[in-house]
């Protein structure tokens, strides 16, 4: 998996807005590398800025609010960060594509699916009208929405939920992406729903070999579709390895905390354990590290300097000065 | 198949409507001051002329007898003469209805016209100079009476530079300046609902998700925003287009053109009640067409909508 070279690579990205006069810190230092043919998982908790990472790889972040302060993103080695929002466009849709959380939200309630898919595929592809209508219809034959061209005519609130995420998967992998980004796509299924989008997802990522940033606050959906994870924490990447590594052998407390977090029929009777403390304040800007404050095994050091982002053992990323420690906790 | 059926609703939904408002008018004009004998004799006539008079109309007999004749003269679409000139109310209506239409259509489209180009305008560039443009002139539009506005109309473009004719209808050309007036006070009222309409549709979700689909933003906007937004517009925009339907008083006043306001009006002040009953019937009928058409186009624009 290491062995390729990344497609692309975020390096120590760091935005902020404005929040009541104030400025608040949404991502303070991202460092994410993401492969072809690989799923990464990127979790946390709401407000640790997982969706604002996901709108930056993009070119999306609300212009008023959100400032880029400092770091790189590179696609295939070139910089997106610099690019015109022209050139950005080219790359959305056609390179990297993104569903969502809430596809009723997401889907336009005016147009058909069937001229939702097209108009994505005729920007990008320059197909005329035929062609892209056939080939919407191989895309939804293809994510199991049918060949016969109903879903093709229907309008989204005429589909169910799971058969509108499969309708969002359509557009998203209509132009054949290298790169998908699906932020919360199962949250607002249900169970059964949820194991039918992630096996969907799972087996379009094998047949077009792309690579996919799955954001989730769930870990247990996390464990079922990446391969490798990233822990995010106030807008810090906090460690970031093998899904099985990850689960295994956790090289940072909060990570280990979440993982305890986690119901587990094995641990039956006993009490879940909750991490104490609140979520930093987005307007904090501590010298040392984003979680001493809530951490267990946290010493003077923790609180003074910040520690960084590196590499503890093979493939194994931690931003921790103890990681060593944490899976004792 | 559904359509017909919807339709068929529709029709009976107007035609209760239409008893009700015909009866309340038919009342209400009769409970009012004023006997139409009195106007037509003049204030000096002798009372056995009054007499004569009332017998003539009709008016003499009992509401009751009154009431259910009217009721079932309607029934067969017959609204009887005019009072004062004798002449069928209906060709009355029909002669004054084309001028009425084409100065409620052209209104209609001047308001649209600029309204929505200049709504969707101020939505985009929120806070910019030609947003502040769009609600100051917006609001000098729903603050000037239109009675004003044309006169400044008139002394502009057809006394100081005559290029539109000081009154009549004989050519097209005449039509522009009342049209303008009625269309610029429209524009007014779109404008803002187009705006607001915009600025709520551009912070959905589905924008965002148009734009990670790399679309280019003029599509995102004329196509997926504007669809959505389209709504609330029709409503206000039907509303509007229904009452200048019923006559423009001011602006046929205005520009001396007979239309249904001022016969409407001049009804009115006669007691003239065959005239002023077929024009409440009229109106209401136009009022429920409209209506229709524009739940007809609320189901084409957004097709959550379903006609029940």
């Amino acid at each position: 998996m290491g062995a390729a070279e990344p497609l692309i690579v975020i390096e120590n990205l760091r935005v902020e807005f404005a929040q009541d006069g104030q400025r608040a810190i949404a991502l303070r230092g991202v460092d994410i590398s993401l492969y072809k043919n690989e799923v990464h998982g990127l979790v946390g908790e709401s407000g640790s800025g997982k969706t604002i990472t996901a709108m930056s790889i993009v070119g999306l972040l609300p212009r008023q609010a959100l400032k880029l302060l400092s770091g790189s993103i590179r696609y295939e080695g070139r910089e997106l960060l610099s690019r015109s929002e022209e050139e950005l466009r080219s790359y959305r849709g056609s390179k990297i594509a993104m569903i969502f959380q809430e596809p009723a939200k997401y889907l336009n309630p005016a147009f058909t699916v069937g001229e939702q898919i097209r108009e994505t595929i005729r920007e990008h592809m320059g197909l005329d009208r035929s062609q892209a209508n056939a080939r919407a219809r191989e895309l939804l034959a293809l994510v199991g929405l049918g060949n016969d061209g109903r879903v093709l005519a229907a309008y989204p609130h005429e589909l169910s939920s799971g058969m509108k995420q499969r309708a969002m998967i359509a557009i998203a992998i209509s132009c054949n992406p290298d790169f998908l980004i699906a932020d919360e796509p199962t949250t607002s299924l249900d169970v059964t729903l949820q194991a039918q989008i992630l096996k969907l997802l799972r087996t379009l990522k094998d047949m077009k070999k792309m690579g996919v940033l799955f954001i989730s606050h769930d870990l247990s959906v996390i464990k079922e579709i990446a391969d490798r994870v990233s822990v995010i924490y106030a807008g810090k990447i906090v460690e970031s390895t093998s899904v099985t590594r990850l689960f295994g052998h956790p090289m940072h407390p909060y990570t280990r905390l979440l993982l305890m977090s986690i119901p587990d029929a094995r641990r039956k009777g006993r009490r879940l354990a909750a991490i104490a403390g609140q979520v930093l304040d987005a307007r904090a800007d501590p010298q040392g590290c984003v979680f001493a404050p809530r951490c267990p095994m946290a010493r003077d050091l923790c609180f003074k300097e910040s520690p960084t982002f590196i590499a503890h053992e093979q493939d194994h990323m931690s931003a921790c000065h103890f990681a060593e420690e944490a899976w004792k906790l | 198949m559904n359509l017909v059926k919807y339709a068929a609703k529709r029709v009976l939904r107007l035609i209760i409507t239409l008893f009700i408002v015909s009866t309340i008018i038919f009342f209400v004009i009769r409970v009012i001051p004023g006997d139409p004998a009195l106007i037509i004799g003049g204030v000096d006539a002798k009372p056995a002329d009054l007499e004569a008079i009332r017998a003539r109309l009709g008016t003499d007999r009992p509401l009751s007898t009154q009431y259910a004749e009217f009721l079932w003269s309607i029934l067969h679409l017959d609204f009887g003469r005019s009072m004062i000139s004798d002449e069928p109310v209906t060709s009355l209506i029909l002669q004054r209805f084309p001028l009425t239409l084409a100065l409620a259509v052209l209104g209609l489209l001047i308001g649209i016209l600029i309204a929505v180009p200049l709504g969707v305008l101020s939505a985009v560039k929120r806070w910019s100079g030609w947003d502040y443009l769009g609600l100051v002139l917006s609001q000098l539009g729903m603050a000037i009476p239109s009675f004003w506005l044309g006169i400044l109309l008139l002394l502009v473009l057809a006394i100081r530079f005559p290029i539109f004719p000081l009154f009549g209808v004989d050519s097209g050309a005449g039509l522009v300046l009342p049209a303008l007036s009625l269309g610029l006070a429209r524009a007014a009222i779109l404008l803002r609902h187009t705006r607001a309409s915009m600025i709520e549709e551009l912070s959905k979700e589905y924008i965002v998700a148009a734009r990670a689909k790399g679309l280019p933003e003029t599509l995102i906007r004329y196509k997926h925003a504007l669809k959505n937004a389209l709504l609330p517009i029709i409503t206000i925009a039907g509303i509007e287009f229904g009452y200048m339907l019923g006559g423009a008083i001011i602006v046929e006043q205005v520009f001396s053109l007979p239309g249904l306001g001022r016969l409407f009006l001049y009804a009115i002040y006669q007691r003239d009640f065959p005239l002023i009953q077929g024009g409440v019937v009229f109106i209401a009928v136009i009022f429920s067409v409209v209506n229709f058409v524009a739940d007809m186009l609320y189901s084409i624009v957004n097709p959550k909508i379903r006609l029940e």
